[in-house]
């Protein structure tokens, strides 16, 4: 083996991106500094793993024992196809980021610049370690270290209580799917009591212990991905958030419970039963639809963003649910194909998202303003980030040649063959997830229309908008970094799945077809005949657009007149006279109606001055953690009655807890 | 419904029979499309401006839709907003208060249009003329390529005026306009 | 009531055929109550240039009286305080004679937009023209209300109105209504007008409804003259209202269907439309009969011919419109559209008194024709149909039935009529003022008019209430909590007037 190889060239960067961080301890309220000089260096350091990363992917798995650690449990690293797809996503994603966040922290937003910069290369770290970890210790430990550092971050402008209680609701949620990760690799480990990943992989467990395994890994995976019903942190946390954060936990972070998940049932458990795969189907459906028709009804930007990242981590998991149906019933390539979905989803999602959040960011930033009722017309004056933000909302709503269509695509070719899986009643409900999986994007067409909408065109609904400034160099560079990526993702899709064949043998020894397709073309199934070629697409719109602005200019006779719109005869048009964020999410909220819990305030017709308001809560909040709240507090209130605060009854306590333990081992 | 409307296979169209009237009513479509076609080269575009009428000569306009005089054979058509309008049809004697929305309605059409005032309101010559809150005919407001007088005028009235209009209007001392 | 209120008054000795009082501040704050009770309910409130008059209808005892008050150093006391269908009409009051009423819970200007050469034109001294401040629209409150302006000039072929909704997404939270723009200074029109002359400016106040003003117009000059009209012209004018009704009625028809999409029935009820007015050509010489009942008896005659066309056209009707009627019935999308859209409360309905059939299709069964019968309804009553739901399809079905009581009646009305002189000269110059009041049931509602008539036969004044007086508020309440796509159908179930409204 070379002196060289990727295994330490991704731990040498991860470990750079931790001496970044601590560095900027070392001028801890230097703006300049950290902004100038220490994000970018991230951001390279990002770029390198990315570029490392995908030169590996195709190589063979490489393992490493560190030092690190306590003494008779070190840590174990491995590199293989899997950690360098997600490697990739994490540097790549987060090298945009960095740049935009090396623009976008100023001075007053709570937390220490060098602080802040300290905290978000440690989040970047231990998420690289995460994806590096070989054992469940290590796994663990970053693990934890990556949700304690997101913390932070979340709770930057820790002066206000919202954030606070946010940032409380997502460490309690993030801690309770610790536990059950935790329980998991405890019950993978099968009785060796050797917690590292490779006994697990030879470890044979009983089919209901394996299912235990699955179910408790799906748990606390789903949780940290934010499937419902563990979905109630997701729309506080990253709301709360400095947008840079946001991008991160919604692109990156929540990708690491997908490559959990596939490790989890892909490789340290081996041989998965079918029917696993129906678990995460119907959550992952549910989430979707979900997270879909909330992201309707919302009024704050961030949080329609957090619900659609709520609907795609849907359509992952529902991939995912597919793929091990494929896999458990013997359909090798169509599992490929779902897998392959899924995979290509995740790393659309990542930039896609980003994207979005941190065009989000820049209009905070420029007008104060998160809530959709007070934003408009901001294409005039932010032109960058609007056209750039556009991208990002065309891809998310899954329109081809962009990437999200792709994976979609992708996803529901998998589901239109399912009705071929040879068990009775699975082969009939599995082709309604292709309809549920196909509403769920047409709702988030609609939902990035308003998204849009609302926030770049049409009228400014308040006065202060026409101040607003574009964002700056860096932030821009961010942007354009994400935007092409999702170009690139959209526009070659054979190439990449080119990248992600190696990563699905890997996982599941099944293999697509090859198919003797030119490279403009992607054929994922060649006996099924279903193609597409986003190249052709975007040269035949870009072909139409020329030729129309051509023949315009041939035929045109040039004679313009600007007039005011039309607005039958009265002459008195103003901002308020433009579809509102709620009233475009009216609708589906009416249709939707039982999966929110609405409280209306009506006026009556003669009333001097009316008053309206509807406001549309989680049900699932109301149904199942308000009682378990307050079931938790019942419990905790009865338990109290221990701690009766006098120092003689806890020395009793001490006593009896001494004779107990006496008569247990004599 | 589906029987109504395989019963209506089998009827003679209302569309008239050719009678006395009618055969002016007739000779004047004819003559219309072929003006048309010349002029404009497709349909016309009608936007219907009410600028303070009784009412009358609406309910007369709205009678042209109908299977009698049915003014879509000729290639004429209503239409909702001005910005697809080659004609405006005013009808009323021009409130004060309306005045604004009329001007409105002219300089959101676009070239080439034709105005044509309908009703012995909209020449300036109805019952209202006289009154503290009108201005009169339609024509101190906006300027106007045809007059067709009526109280209200007929369905028959109103074709014959705008065929006169489109052929050149000798009768009225109108000019087409193209501005 | 009426008589509790008015007992220890004596009634003005000019006015006819219904006792007018003059009341003080008392007597109007005891109408004022009885309004809010609902004991009685308001027909009419209209200004003078030294009083404020109003007409009221008792429906216990089917009474009707009109009483007045002063205007004392241009204040009077305002009714809008207890009943709030008196708003709008205080504020024209306010805005054509500079009457200051005390009270008035709304006190901006309804049907003065600013643009007249003068302000309170038909008040004594007309103020000249100030600027006004723009127009206040009630605001709804809430973070995701958006606002809709539409109008003045409407997408159709409809006569000019705005309408500014509040709406939340699709649903509409609030409407109002400004209107006014249609006013054509009609009340100070007829000031000072030969009884001829005001006759052709009456019946140009609402165009579908030219019968009914005319009619209404030459029965109050009638009972102020105290004259008689001869036998046959009593006849031919209710053969000409019952025309003007089917004729109204079969239009709306089509167009509300039409405003729910279903453009069959439009169309079919627009040949059948088409077919009474050239019968009403025929027989009368004017398809809208325009100018043909005047004061003093009807200017055309109905010749053999024109009983011949009419009963053919009627005959039709009877044939074809059943299948229509089915075809309306039996479209499961029209239904749907229609049924539980626009509702009308039947207590908004009995408050406002609503008029005509919006006011039958939510329980109110009050018709003048038979309620205060007049000829010659007294001799041939005529039937009403009267629905308890209230919503749009109520309405057509009101109309519906309205239509073919209004055939059968001139059927029979047709063989009954007496012949005669068509008309009598009316003499006018009394020599000293008569006032006249009259009300007749157009195809939208009842029509209240009163005509003071000067000592030299010359119109003094002449008020014309329209019935869309009433309706234009009753829509703003039944639109709400509907979707922004029902207002047409709604608007059109209702059909009120912009330009009889006295716009």
């Amino acid at each position: 083996m070379s002196v060289y190889s990727s295994l330490s060239a991704c731990l040498g960067l991860i470990a750079l991106w931790g001496l970044i961080g601590l560095v900027g301890l070392l001028r801890p309220m230097s703006v300049g500094f950290v902004g100038r000089t220490l994000f970018p260096l991230g951001a390279l350091c990002g770029a390198a793993l990315a570029v490392v990363a995908a030169v590996s992917l195709a190589s063979p798995p490489e393992q490493l024992t560190l030092a690190v650690g306590l003494p008779d449990l070190p840590m174990h690293v491995r590199r293989d196809a899997l950690t360098s797809l997600f490697l990739f996503l994490l540097g790549a994603a987060s090298a945009g980021i960095s740049v935009f966040a090396a623009g976008y922290f100023r001075r007053g937003h709570g937390t220490a610049p060098g602080l802040l910069c300290l905290q978000y290369h440690m989040f970047l770290a231990s998420m690289g370690f995460v994806l590096l970890a070989n054992d469940a210790y290590a796994f663990m430990v970053a693990w934890e270290t990556m949700a304690l550092s997101s913390y932070f971050l979340v709770t930057t402008q820790h002066g206000l209580a919202e954030i606070r209680r946010a940032g409380f609701l997502y460490l309690l949620i993030a801690h309770v799917g610790a536990i059950a990760i935790l329980l998991s690799f405890g019950v993978m480990q099968g009785g060796s009591w050797q917690f590292t990943f490779d006994a697990m992989r030879g470890a044979h467990l009983a089919p209901q212990w394996a299912a235990t395994a699955f179910l408790l890994a799906l748990f606390g995976f789903g949780a940290k991905a934010g499937l419902v019903p563990l979905h109630v942190w997701l729309p506080e946390a990253h709301p709360a958030a400095p947008s840079p954060v946001s991008a991160l936990m919604s692109g990156v972070m929540l990708k690491t419970a997908v490559y959990g998940m596939l490790r989890v049932t892909f490789d340290l458990l081996g041989h998965a039963q079918w029917w696993w795969g129906l678990v995460p189907l119907t959550f992952g459906l549910f989430s979707a639809l979900y997270g879909v028709v909330f992201a309707a009804a919302q009024t704050d930007m961030k949080r329609l963003l957090a619900y659609s990242s709520i609907e795609n981590m849907g359509i992952i998991f529902t991939g995912l649910g597919l793929a091990i149906v494929f896999l458990g019933v013997g359909m090798p390539s169509l599992g490929a194909l779902a897998l392959i979905a899924l995979l290509y989803h995740s790393l659309n999602h990542a930039f896609m998202k980003s994207l979005l959040f941190l065009g989000t960011g820049a209009v905070l930033h420029s007008t104060g303003e998160r809530n959709l009722g007070r934003l408009g017309g901001l294409i005039h004056r932010m032109p960058w980030v609007a056209w750039l933000t556009l991208i990002g909302a065309l891809a998310m709503a899954g329109l081809p040649p962009l990437n999200g269509f792709v994976s979609e695509w992708l996803l529901l070719q998998a589901f239109l063959f399912s009705n071929e899986v040879p068990r009775p009643f699975i082969n009939m409900l599995l082709p309604l997830g292709a309809a549920l999986v196909a509403l769920a994007a047409a709702l988030a067409a609609y939902v990035m229309v308003k998204f849009y909408g609302v926030i770049f065109l049409g009228q400014p609904r308040e006065a202060s908008l026409n101040r607003a400034q574009d964002a700056g160099v860096l932030e821009r560079i961010g942007l354009i970094w994400l935007a092409l990526s999702c170009f690139a993702l959209g526009l070659l899709p054979t190439y990449v799945i080119g990248a992600l064949r190696s990563v699905v043998e890997q996982l599941s020894g099944a293999e697509l077809p090859s198919a003797h397709a030119p490279w403009w073309l992607l054929v994922p199934l060649p006996e099924r005949r279903a193609s597409y070629s986003p190249l052709v697409f975007f040269l035949a719109i870009a072909a139409v657009v020329v030729v129309t602005m051509f023949a315009v200019r041939l035929f045109y006779h040039r004679r313009v007149r600007r007039a005011p719109p039309w607005d039958c005869g009265f002459g008195g048009l103003n901002s308020r006279m433009q579809d509102s964020a709620e009233g475009f999410g009216q609708p589906i909220r009416h249709i939707f109606g039982p999966f929110f819990a609405m409280k209306r305030e009506l006026p009556s017709p003669f009333d001097h001055a009316p008053r309206y308001r509807v406001t549309a809560g989680d049900r699932i909040w109301l149904a199942l953690y308000l009682p378990l709240g307050t079931l938790v507090r019942r419990v905790a209130d009865t338990v109290m009655w221990l701690q009766q605060g006098r120092i003689s009854t806890y020395l009793l306590y001490s006593f009896v807890t001494l004779v107990v333990l006496l008569a247990l081992v004599v | 419904m589906r029987r109504r409307l395989f019963k209506n296979l089998f009827t003679a169209p209302c569309t008239e029979p050719v009678t006395e009237g009618a055969a002016t009513l007739e000779v004047a479509g004819a003559q219309l499309r072929g003006v048309i076609a010349r002029s404009l080269g497709r349909s016309l575009a009608i936007r219907e401006v009410d600028a303070g009428s009784c009412n009358a000569c609406e309910l007369e306009i709205h009678a042209l839709s109908n299977a009698f005089y049915d003014v879509e054979r000729f290639g004429i058509r209503f239409v909702a907003s001005p910005r697809h309008a080659d004609l405006l049809l005013v009808t009323g004697p021009v409130t004060l208060n309306m005045r604004e929305a009329l001007e409105r309605t002219y300089a959101a059409t676009p070239a080439p249009k034709w105005v044509v005032a309908v009703g012995d309101c909209g020449g300036g010559c109805g019952v209202f003329a006289d009154s503290y809150a009108c201005v009169g005919a339609v024509s101190k407001v906006i300027p106007v390529d045809l007059v067709i007088r009526g109280c209200p005028p007929t369905p028959t009235d109103l074709l014959q005026g705008l065929l006169e209009l489109l052929s050149g209007g000798a009768a009225l001392g109108v000019n087409t306009r193209h501005s | 009531m009426l008589k509790a209120l008015f007992a220890d008054l004596s009634a003005a000795p000019t006015h006819r055929p219904w006792p007018r009082f003059a009341v003080g501040a008392e007597g109007w704050r005891g109408i004022g109550e009885a309004l809010r009770e609902g004991k009685l309910d308001l027909v009419g409130l209209w200004g003078d240039v030294d009083a404020v008059h109003c007409a009221l209808y008792e429906p216990a005892t089917q009474n009707v009286a009109s009483a007045s008050i002063e205007v004392r150093a241009g204040k009077a006391p305002s009714l809008a305080v207890f009943h709030a269908p008196a708003s709008r009409l205080e504020r024209a009051i306010s805005d054509l004679f500079g009457i200051e009423f005390v009270g008035l819970p709304d006190p901006r200007p309804w049907i003065d937009h600013g643009r007249w050469p003068l302000h309170t034109p038909l008040a004594e001294l007309p103020r000249p023209h100030a600027p006004l401040p723009p127009y206040r629209f009630l605001e709804a409150e809430g973070p995701s209300l958006h606002q809709i302006p539409v109008g003045p000039v409407h997408a159709g072929i409809i006569e000019p109105g705005h309408f500014r909704f509040t709406a939340s997404g699709e649903t509409i939270v609030r409407l109002e209504e400004r209107l006014g723009y249609t006013h054509k200074g009609i009340e100070k029109l007829l000031d000072d007008k030969s009884i001829d002359e005001a006759a052709r400016v009456a019946a140009r106040v609402s165009g579908d409804s030219t019968v009914a003003y005319s009619f209404l117009f030459a029965r109050a000059v009638e009972a102020a003259l105290e004259f008689h009209p001869p036998a046959r012209a009593v006849w031919l004018r209710a053969v000409m209202a019952e025309l003007e009704r089917i004729a109204n009625h079969l239009g709306d028809i089509g167009a509300i269907c039409n405003d729910a999409a279903f453009s069959m029935m439009h169309a079919e009820c627009a040949i059948l439309r088409e077919e009474v007015l050239r019968a009403c050509a025929v027989a009368f010489g004017h398809r809208l009969l325009m100018d043909r009942v005047v004061p003093g008896g009807v200017a055309a005659d109905l010749e053999p011919v024109g009983a011949e066309a009419i009963l053919s056209v009627t005959q039709r009707i009877r044939r074809q419109f059943p299948e229509l009627i089915e075809l309306y019935e039996n479209t499961a999308s029209l239904q749907d559209r229609t049924v539980g859209t626009g509702v009308v409360s039947a207590e908004l309905a009995a408050q406002f008194a609503a008029p005509g059939y919006v006011g039958r299709a939510s329980g109110r069964s009050f018709d003048v024709r038979l309620a205060l019968p007049y000829a010659p309804y007294d001799v041939v009553p005529i039937q009403i149909a009267v629905r308890p739901e209230g919503d749009v399809d109520a309405r057509v079905w009101v109309r519906i039935r309205e239509m073919l009581h209004s055939i059968g009646w001139l059927e029979a009305a047709l063989t009954s009529i007496p012949g005669g002189p068509l008309r009598l000269p009316v003499n006018a110059a009394a020599g000293a003022s008569v006032e006249g009041s009259a009300l007749v049931e157009g195809f939208r509602g009842d029509i209240l008019g009163y005509v003071r008539i000067g000592p030299a036969g010359r119109i003094e004044r002449c008020h014309l209430r329209d019935p869309s007086w009433f309706l234009w508020p009753l829509l703003e309440a039944a639109i709400e909590g509907n979707i922004v796509a029902d207002f047409p159908l709604c608007n059109k179930s209702f059909n009120c007037s912009y330009s009889g409204h006295d716009l």
